[in-house]
């Protein structure tokens, strides 16, 4: 097992404080919420500056970019969620119908589906077509409150998270429950399935990693990293990346992780500092990109094993 | 943030004592309101102990006794309710890993429950102190809240005005006088009583 992960780390001042990030592009881009409302783009190779926008639309109430990194989805206040070029913000498309205030989105790795939660007690889940803004499902349940969403590769299923710990799958088609997983005790952010489809795999707040084999959703309990809210299962479905933020207390050292998927065994580990967020992605089977944000700093490393 | 002995008195001198005893309700009585619903929270997490003390020796904080009851809105003792309760510890740091300041209790023939543990700290992301309730009874919607302290120095000596400094505390109702009793040691008391609706 590495502690140190591979190679040097590539660090970037941002020209305003760092709110969110997102690795794009199969990793080769990174996208950054700044806080005047400016959204950067650089390249992960050499940390060139390739662009930025300002937004200066309806104040937004979430937002997420696309996995190419070209769109923008943005949820804004009056009940609009738009989609708009990444680049230009110039909108693209508007999903539909309008509805209660989107509080987090969310797309499908492949980019054709986005998951609007609305605020509040209550579980209310539009998951929209991206090509034409048309709802594909509508779900609410007021007894559930949902944290986070991953979707089937294949188009049938949607995980997500509940606040209790539980997993609740839902099929798209139909848009019913059709399961629910309740091994985990705690919630979780960071979930997703692998490329193909035969597992989910759920980092749960209290360090606990679950997976389940989705021929006949058997689970299976590993040790990951306590307070995780990300992470990714690489291109072959071998191994998994996850990592935390600094919080609870706010001077908990971040780290990412390097999992062999099939057994657990940790391959790399990588600390991070103290950090306000991170984001993962695969770059190959068997190695990750990590990146982390703290203030207007922002720092690209590589996870190997 | 703890409170000292002496913020805590000035605080429950200021505010005065409304302990309220469970009422019992008269035939044609109005019912009970229900208590408030509240946020869940990330924190929470299945599977804590049925422990009545969660005090955890060597840990810094106030010593608070929390006690109430589990009613229905005619005021009928839910007896064999689950409250699950979970809270930071006074540096403001939930448990993820353990089980430290999380309990599950079972009220009893009346409906009471009881429980020791420090008063919770703040923490940065939110603005007051407070301790999570998830009540359950056979027919009874689950009660999801937060309860919180009358004495944080969040609400500056008035809640009745400052309570949504925290802009979580959607209710006036969730925040509760606190007391403070010398018997033994500084110790602060918080009542609780909780009314579940179908």
């Amino acid at each position: 097992m590495s502690d140190a992960g591979t190679g040097a780390a590539l660090r970037i001042e941002a020209p305003a404080p760092i709110r969110g990030i997102a690795l794009v592009d199969s990793a080769a881009r990174i996208s950054a919420l700044l806080g005047d409302m400016r959204i950067a783009r650089w390249s992960c190779t050499d940390g060139r500056l390739l662009g930025e926008v300002t937004y200066r639309g309806t104040p937004p109430t979430a937002g997420a970019i696309a996995p190419g990194g070209d769109r923008l989805a943005l949820a804004t206040g009056d009940n609009k969620v738009r989609l708009l070029d990444a680049s230009t913000l110039t909108p693209v498309a508007e999903m539909r119908p309008a509805a209660s205030p989107r509080k987090q989105l969310s797309f499908s790795p492949d980019g054709t589906l986005l998951a609007g939660f609305a605020g509040g007690r209550r579980l209310e889940l539009t998951i929209w077509k991206v090509a034409t803004g048309a709802p594909l499902l509508s779900f609410t349940d007021p007894a559930l409150e949902a944290a986070g969403i991953a979707f089937h590769p294949g188009g049938r299923i949607a995980a997500v998270s509940l606040l209790t710990g539980d997993v609740l799958l839902l099929d798209l088609a139909s848009g019913r429950p059709t399961r629910t997983l309740s091994e985990a005790q705690m919630t979780s952010k960071a979930l997703a399935f692998s490329p193909d489809g035969s597992a989910l795999v759920v980092a749960a707040y209290d360090g606990a990693l679950l997976v389940w084999e989705t021929a006949h959703w058997g689970g299976r309990r590993f040790e990951g990293i306590p307070g995780a809210n990300a992470l990714a299962v690489s291109p072959d479905g071998a191994r998994v990346v996850l990592s935390r933020s600094s919080y609870n207390p706010p001077d908990t050292p971040a780290e990412a992780r390097l999992l062999e998927l099939r057994t657990g065994r940790v391959l790399s580990r990588m600390p991070l500092g103290i950090v306000s967020t991170t984001a993962v992605a695969f770059l190959d089977p068997g190695r990750a990109r990590v990146a982390s944000a703290r203030g207007t700093s922002l720092v690209l490393r590589e996870i190997a094993g | 943030m703890a409170l000292t002995r002496r913020e805590l008195v000035q605080a429950g001198v200021s505010m005065g004592v409304a302990l309220l005893a469970a009422p019992a309700l008269a035939a044609g009585a109005a019912p009970l309101p229900l208590t408030p619903e509240n946020a869940l929270g990330p924190f929470y997490k299945r599977g804590a102990p049925a422990s009545t003390n969660l005090i955890v020796p060597g840990d810094p904080g106030l010593p608070l006794l929390v006690s109430g009851k589990v009613l229905d809105p005619t005021g009928k003792p839910l007896s064999g309710a689950i409250v699950e309760v979970w809270h930071a510890d006074s540096h403001g740091v939930y448990d993820l890993e353990g089980y430290r300041y999380r309990s599950r209790l079972i009220a009893g023939a009346d409906g009471t429950y009881r429980f020791q543990t420090i008063l919770p700290g703040h923490y940065p992301e939110r603005v007051a102190q407070h301790i999570h309730y998830r009540v359950s009874a056979p027919g009874k919607k689950v009660l999801v809240t937060q309860l919180y302290f009358a004495t944080d120095p969040a609400f500056a000596g008035d809640p009745d005005h400052n309570f949504s400094r925290d802009p979580l505390v959607e209710d006036r109702r969730l925040v509760r006088p606190v007391t403070l009793d010398d018997s033994g040691g500084p110790r602060a008391a918080v009542a609780f009583d909780t009314v579940l609706g179908t």
